[in-house]
């Protein structure tokens, strides 16, 4: 047999196709075994950014400020127009052909965030103490916009990120 | 200077000092605890206690908060997972596909 102008015996065309099936099988392998995550995806990383906006504004529109009166069907309007944006965001992940259930986690512990904080502002209201005090919105909003970064470095350590 | 012993000060039951005790050993292994964001998070409940016992925070919004950190800290934990198994990835699939560019074409 001759390849490239040198002669190969049978046993040596024997040993390269042996070599090339165990690279080939144990990448097949690992892939199968090890369940990578997804790759980087541009538009899970906008649906990040664009939230984690939307959640802060949210918290610092209902924290107490002078002249800043209580209107409760903006917080209704709100609360629905958020969990609208974290609904979308999930059907974007539940319709991609090869699902991630990292990415649906991240976005799950982020909605069960905001509906809390829905409930916590609705809960406070019907009480009568309307609005979040200075120091507790500073403090919850650490907390959430820390969750949101996490998430975002998350999705930017996957492969094929575009460098920045 | 708040102590973080000083929430179960009014505390007197034998019960409660047992889950005082816990939670002051618990706390101090927390504070000391290599991993920086560990670390932060128990800084941060201190502060927080320390503000629930001022009367700065109320109970649920106490509650509300440690809610938030341990939802933060579960994002931690699964960005760490996603950053291992991305690099394991890297590592490996590149190293296949290297092996299989350059050794296959430079052995005989």
């Amino acid at each position: 047999m001759k390849i490239r102008n040198k002669i190969i015996t049978p046993f040596q065309v024997f040993r390269r196709c042996t070599l090339t099936t165990v690279l080939v099988s144990m990448a097949i392998g690992m892939m199968g075994c090890m369940a990578f995550v997804s790759h980087y995806d541009g538009g899970s990383y906008q649906n990040f950014t664009s939230l984690k906006a939307f959640h802060l504004k949210f918290i610092d529109d209902f924290t107490e400020a002078e002249g800043k009166k209580w209107d409760e069907q903006l917080l209704d309007q709100k609360c629905d127009e958020g969990d609208l944006r974290f609904r979308e965001a999930q059907e974007y992940e539940l319709g991609k052909r090869k699902r991630d259930d990292t990415r649906e986690k991240a976005l799950k512990n982020l909605h069960d965030q905001f509906t809390s904080d829905c409930s916590a502002l609705k809960k406070k209201a019907s009480e009568g103490h309307f609005f979040l005090s200075p120091y507790f919105a500073q403090e919850l909003k650490g907390q959430v916009g820390q969750n949101y970064n996490f998430a975002i470095k998350g999705e930017e350590s996957r492969v094929a990120t575009p460098k920045k | 200077m708040f102590n973080i012993e000083d929430v179960f000060k009014d505390i007197k039951d034998e019960g409660s000092k047992l889950v005082k005790d816990e939670f002051v050993n618990l706390f101090n292994q927390a504070i000391t605890e290599s991993d920086g964001q560990v670390k932060e998070n128990t800084e941060k409940v201190k502060e927080w206690c320390a503000a629930l016992c001022s009367g700065k925070l109320n109970k649920d919004e106490f509650k509300t908060l440690l809610e938030a950190q341990k939802r933060k800290m579960e994002q931690y934990v699964l960005t760490k997972e996603i950053q291992t198994r991305a690099k394991l990835e890297k590592l490996t699939v590149g190293l296949i596909e290297l092996t299989v560019k350059t050794v296959l074409k430079l052995r005989p």
